[in-house]
C-alpha cells in the first residue's frame, strides 16, 4: 500500500489516474495541478510516490521533480509523458526520476509501475 | 459511471482549453504574433488535449493536437520569422473548429469520427517549412552542441583499474513501452551512483534511433562496482517496464565490455569527474532557490482558485426543488388560514420562513447565472473568419459581456446570436469599395451589447452598414402577397419587421454564412421559444440594429391565468396582445364555417380552447368568454376560453416523461406549474398553438 500524488494539470488526468488507482490498494493523499503545488504538497504530505506530468503551467514537472529531489533525494517520481517528450523525459531521469510511463497507458501500466516502486 | 464521469471532465476540460485557445489566438492575431507566454499557452493546451484524447482513443482528435503542439513546440524554441504567423494563425484556428465540431458527437455517445487528413498534412508541412527555414541559422548552434556532447563522451575512455569486480546487466524492457533509450539511460543513471565505471550498449543513448537496437537487442550495461550484486538487483527490482534481466559476473578485461571501460591501461580522469560534480550540484541549488520563490507565488495564487465545477443537472434539480419549496409554502400558508390556529407568532415564522425561501431562490438563480462574455467571445471568431472570407474589413465591438443571465438562456441565445451577426457582417456591412464610395471609414463595425433591464437581458446586434432597403422589403412583399396594404400606410418599423415573416429573404443568392436557407423567421422563433421577443431598426445608409429581448430565466414565467370548463391555463404574457370580452356578433362565421373576429380593423380567425383540447364543460355562446389576441410564428390569431384569472409568476416545469407517452392532446403544452392552492396549471406553448 502506497500513498500517491498525483501531479497534472488537466483535471481529466487526474481523475483518469485516480481511477485507476482506486482499484488497487494504493491510495491517493493529493492533487496537484503544477508543479509549484506539487512541491508544496509533497512537504505536507510526504506521499510514497508522485506521478508527475511534464507539461504544466507555473512550474513544469522537470522543475518540481528537481525540487523535490532536492529536499527529498530518496523521493519516488514517476514522469508521466507524451509521446514526444524524450528530451524531457531523458532529463527528467537523470535528475532523479525513478522512472516514467507514457500517454496512452492502460491501468495495468500504472498500477505495475506504483507496485515496483511501493 | 467512472467513465461516464471521466467523459464528462475530458469534454468540459476540453472545451475550456478550445475557448481559451481562440480567445489567445484572436488575441494574438490581432498583433500579428504571439508572446511567449501566448505561445507556452497554445503548446500547453494542445499538448493536454492531445494526451486527454489519447488516453479515450479519440486518435483523429489527438492526431489534430498533437500537429499543432508540434508546430509550438518548435516555434517555442526557434521563434517564427513574422511572415509565417498568418498561416500558423490559420491553420491553428482550423484545427480549434475542428476538435470543437468533434465535441458535439462525443456528448452525444458517438465516436468523434472526423478526419481531415489534408488539415494535419498542412500542419506537418508549416513545421517543415519552419524548420527548413530555421535550419541554415541554428545549424552553427547544433553542431557546437554536438561537439560539446563528443566531448562528454569521451572523457570517460581508458581508466584504472581500481580492481573491483566487473558485472554485465542485461535489460529486456516490456513491449510496448515507449522511448526505450530513455529508459535505458534511466537504468544507467540509476546504477551509476554504486558504479566506480559504467557503459552500455548501445553506447550512446542520446538519439531516439537506438529505440530499436533496444526493442530487438535488449540493452547491456557493463559496470565495476564494489557493491554485491544484490545491490543491483535491488535497483532493477524498482525499474519499472521490466520484462526481465540478469546480472553476471564478467571479466575487466572481456572483449564484450565497450572499450572506453574496458581495463587495459593507465589514465585517470577521476579528477575531471570530481570537479564537475560540485558544479552540478551548485547550479541545481540556485534553481532550488527560485524554486521557493516560485512556490511562495503559487500559495497566493491558489487562495483566489476558489470554484468548483457542478453538473447543470444538479442544478436544474436544485432548482425545480425551490420552485416546490416556495409552492409548498404558499400551501401551508393558505392552509393555516384558520382563525384559531393563527396568532403572531405563525405569522412572524411564516413571514420570515417567506424571506429565507426567497433569499434561498435568488441564491440558486445567481449560481445558475453566467456571464454571457462565452456567447460573445465565439462571435468574435465567426466575425473574424468571415470577414477573411468574403473580404470585409470588420471590427466586432463587445459591450456588456459581464451581465449574467441564466445557463439555459445562454444555451438558447447562442444560435440565434450567431445568425444575427452572421447576417450583419453578410448583409449588412457594405464591401470596403462601397463604404469608401458613400464616404464611411473602410473599415466596418458590428456591436454585440447585452445589458440587464428588470426581469429582461437584451441583447442587440448593431451594424454601421447600409441599413435595411424599405423600397426593396416592400416590393418583395407585396410580391409574395405578405401584405396587403397601400404603402404610404405601413410605418418603417413595421416594413422591418416583415422580414421576420416566414418565407422572406430578399437576398437572391444564397451564400455560405447567414443563406443556408434559414430566414430570419427562424430566429424569431428560436427566441420566441424561450418567451423572448426580437424587434429590428435601421436608418437607412447609416445601419441596422436586431434587438433580442429574453426573460432572466426561462424557468419563471409571467403568465395570465384563464380556464376552460373546469381546466386552468397559463399564457405567457410575452405573446398576448390584448384580451377583450366580445359583444354580441363581434365573432362571426365565415363560409368556411370557421370563426372570426374584426379586431382593429383587422380579420383574425378564433380557436375555441375547449375544441383545441377536447373540453366538454366550456362556454358555448361566445358572448359568455372572453377573447385573447396572440401573436406567434409571425401569425397573428386569437383564442376563446371561459374567464380571465389574473396575472402570475409560475415556476415552469416540464411535463412528467409518462404524461408525454400517452397523451394525445398534449400539443400546445409546453409545461406545467402548480399554483399555491396546490392546483396544476398547463402552460400553453403560444408557438405550437399558432401552427395549428
Amino acid at each position: 500500500m502506497a500513498r500517491i500524488l498525483i501531479v497534472d494539470d488537466a483535471a481529466f488526468m487526474r481523475i483518469t489516474i485516480k481511477n485507476m488507482l482506486q482499484k488497487s490498494e494504493h491510495e491517493v493523499v493529493g492533487e496537484a495541478e503544477n508543479g509549484k503545488i506539487a512541491v508544496e504538497r509533497y512537504q505536507e504530505l510526504k506521499p510514497d510516490i508522485v506521478t508527475m506530468d511534464i507539461t504544466m503551467p507555473e512550474m513544469d514537472g522537470l522543475e518540481a521533480l528537481k525540487a523535490i529531489v532536492k529536499l527529498d533525494p530518496n523521493a519516488k517520481i514517476i514522469m508521466v509523458s507524451a509521446m514526444g517528450q524524450e528530451a524531457m523525459v531523458r532529463d527528467a531521469v537523470m535528475s532523479g526520476a525513478k522512472g516514467f510511463i507514457v500517454k496512452p497507458f492502460k491501468e495495468d501500466g500504472i498500477l505495475s509501475a506504483i507496485a515496483k516502486l511501493a | 459511471m467512472a467513465e461516464d464521469s471521466m467523459l464528462e471532465v475530458y469534454i468540459y476540460e476540453t472545451q475550456q482549453l478550445l475557448q481559451s485557445l481562440d480567445d489567445v489566438l484572436l488575441e494574438g492575431e490581432s498583433e500579428k504574433r504571439l508572446t511567449e507566454d501566448q505561445i507556452n499557452e497554445v503548446f500547453r493546451s494542445m499538448h493536454t488535449i492531445k494526451g486527454a484524447s489519447a488516453m479515450m482513443e479519440f486518435n483523429s482528435i489527438m492526431t489534430m493536437a498533437h500537429a499543432v503542439e508540434d508546430v509550438f513546440s518548435y516555434i517555442r524554441e526557434f521563434g517564427a520569422p513574422d511572415e509565417r504567423w498568418p498561416e500558423v494563425f490559420d491553420v491553428a484556428f482550423r484545427v480549434v473548429s475542428f476538435i470543437n465540431g468533434e465535441m458535439p458527437k462525443i456528448q452525444s455517445g458517438a465516436t468523434p469520427d472526423g478526419e481531415d487528413p489534408e488539415l494535419v498534412a498542412e500542419v506537418h508541412k508549416i513545421l517543415a517549412e519552419l524548420k527548413a527555414g530555421g535550419a541554415a541559422s541554428t545549424a552553427s548552434a547544433e553542431g557546437g552542441e554536438a561537439a560539446a556532447e563528443a566531448a562528454e563522451e569521451a572523457e570517460p575512455a581508458g581508466q584504472t583499474d581500481s580492481g573491483e569486480p566487473f558485472y554485465k546487466v542485461k535489460v529486456t524492457f516490456e513491449t510496448g513501452c515507449q522511448m526505450e533509450t530513455v529508459r535505458a539511460l534511466g537504468v544507467k543513471t540509476s546504477l551509476a551512483p554504486i558504479s566506480v565505471k559504467i557503459a552500455t550498449i548501445p553506447e550512446k543513448l542520446d538519439s531516439t534511433e537506438t529505440d530499436k537496437f533496444i526493442v530487438q537487442n535488449g540493452l547491456c550495461v557493463y559496470l565495476q562496482t564494489a557493491e554485491n550484486p544484490d545491490e543491483i538487483k535491488k535497483i532493477m527490482d524498482e525499474t519499472l517496464f521490466l520484462q526481465k534481466y540478469s546480472v553476471l559476473a564478467i571479466d575487466g578485461t572481456d572483449e564484450e565490455i565497450p572499450e572506453s571501460i574496458r581495463i587495459k591501461d593507465n589514465s585517470s580522469h577521476a579528477a575531471a569527474a570530481a570537479v564537475e560534480k560540485p558544479a552540478e550540484e551548485a547550479s541545481s541549488a540556485s534553481k532550488n532557490n527560485t524554486a521557493v520563490k516560485k512556490a511562495n507565488e503559487a500559495a497566493e495564487a491558489s487562495t483566489k482558485q476558489n470554484f468548483i465545477s457542478v453538473n447543470v443537472n444538479k442544478l436544474d434539480s436544485l432548482l425545480n426543488i425551490v420552485g416546490e419549496i416556495v409552492t409548498a409554502q404558499s400551501m401551508v400558508i393558505s392552509n393555516a388560514n384558520f382563525s384559531e390556529g393563527r396568532n403572531d407568532s405563525f405569522d412572524i415564522a411564516a413571514k420570515q420562513l417567506r424571506s429565507l425561501i426567497n433569499e434561498l431562490q435568488d441564491v440558486v438563480m445567481s449560481i445558475r447565472m453566467l456571464p454571457v462574455s462565452n456567447v460573445f467571445q465565439k462571435m468574435k471568431r465567426i466575425v473574424r473568419d468571415m470577414s477573411k472570407k468574403i473580404d470585409k474589413d470588420i471590427e466586432l465591438v463587445l459591450v456588456g459581456e459581464e451581465t449574467e443571465v441564466d445557463k439555459n438562456v445562454i444555451d438558447c441565445l447562442s444560435d440565434p446570436l450567431m445568425h444575427l451577426v452572421r447576417n450583419s457582417v453578410d448583409h449588412g456591412i457594405e464591401s470596403p469599395e462601397e463604404r469608401e464610395a458613400a464616404g464611411k471609414p473602410k473599415k466596418g463595425h458590428v456591436y454585440l451589447e447585452a445589458k440587464t433591464t428588470g426581469n429582461d437581458v437584451i441583447v442587440s446586434v448593431t451594424d454601421d452598414g447600409k441599413g435595411l432597403n424599405r423600397q426593396a422589403i416592400l416590393r418583395k412583399a407585396y410580391e409574395k402577397g405578405l401584405i396587403n396594404k397601400p404603402e404610404s400606410d405601413v410605418s418603417d418599423k413595421d416594413v422591418y419587421s416583415l422580414i421576420f415573416l416566414p418565407g422572406f429573404s430578399t437576398k437572391e443568392q444564397v451564400t455560405e454564412y447567414s443563406g443556408r436557407g434559414v430566414g430570419m423567421d427562424v430566429v424569431r422563433r428560436n427566441i420566441s421559444q424561450i418567451g423572448g421577443s426580437l424587434s429590428v431598426d435601421s436608418t437607412p445608409g447609416k445601419g441596422t440594429t436586431f434587438t433580442i429581448r429574453i426573460p432572466l430565466t426561462l424557468t419563471i414565467v409571467d403568465g395570465m391565468k384563464f380556464h376552460v370548463g373546469d381546466i386552468s391555463f397559463i399564457m405567457p404574457t410575452a405573446s398576448v396582445q390584448t384580451v377583450l370580452r366580445p359583444g354580441p356578433g363581434d365573432v362571426f362565421v365565415d363560409s368556411n364555417n370557421n370563426e372570426m373576429i374584426i379586431l382593429h380593423g383587422q380579420c383574425y380567425s378564433v380557436a375555441r380552447m375547449s375544441d383545441l383540447f377536447g373540453i366538454e364543460n366550456a362556454i358555448q355562446n361566445p358572448e359568455d368568454g372572453m377573447i385573447m389576441h396572440l401573436i406567434a410564428e409571425g401569425k397573428s390569431f386569437c383564442i376563446l376560453f371561459d374567464n380571465l384569472d389574473g396575472e402570475y409568476q409560475v415556476v415552469a416545469k416540464s411535463l412528467p416523461e409518462y404524461l408525454k407517452k400517452c397523451a394525445t392532446k398534449l400539443d400546445g403544452i409546453s409545461g406545467c406549474a402548480i399554483m399555491g392552492d396546490g392546483s396544476i396549471n398547463l402552460i400553453l406553448d403560444v408557438n405550437n398553438l399558432a401552427t395549428k
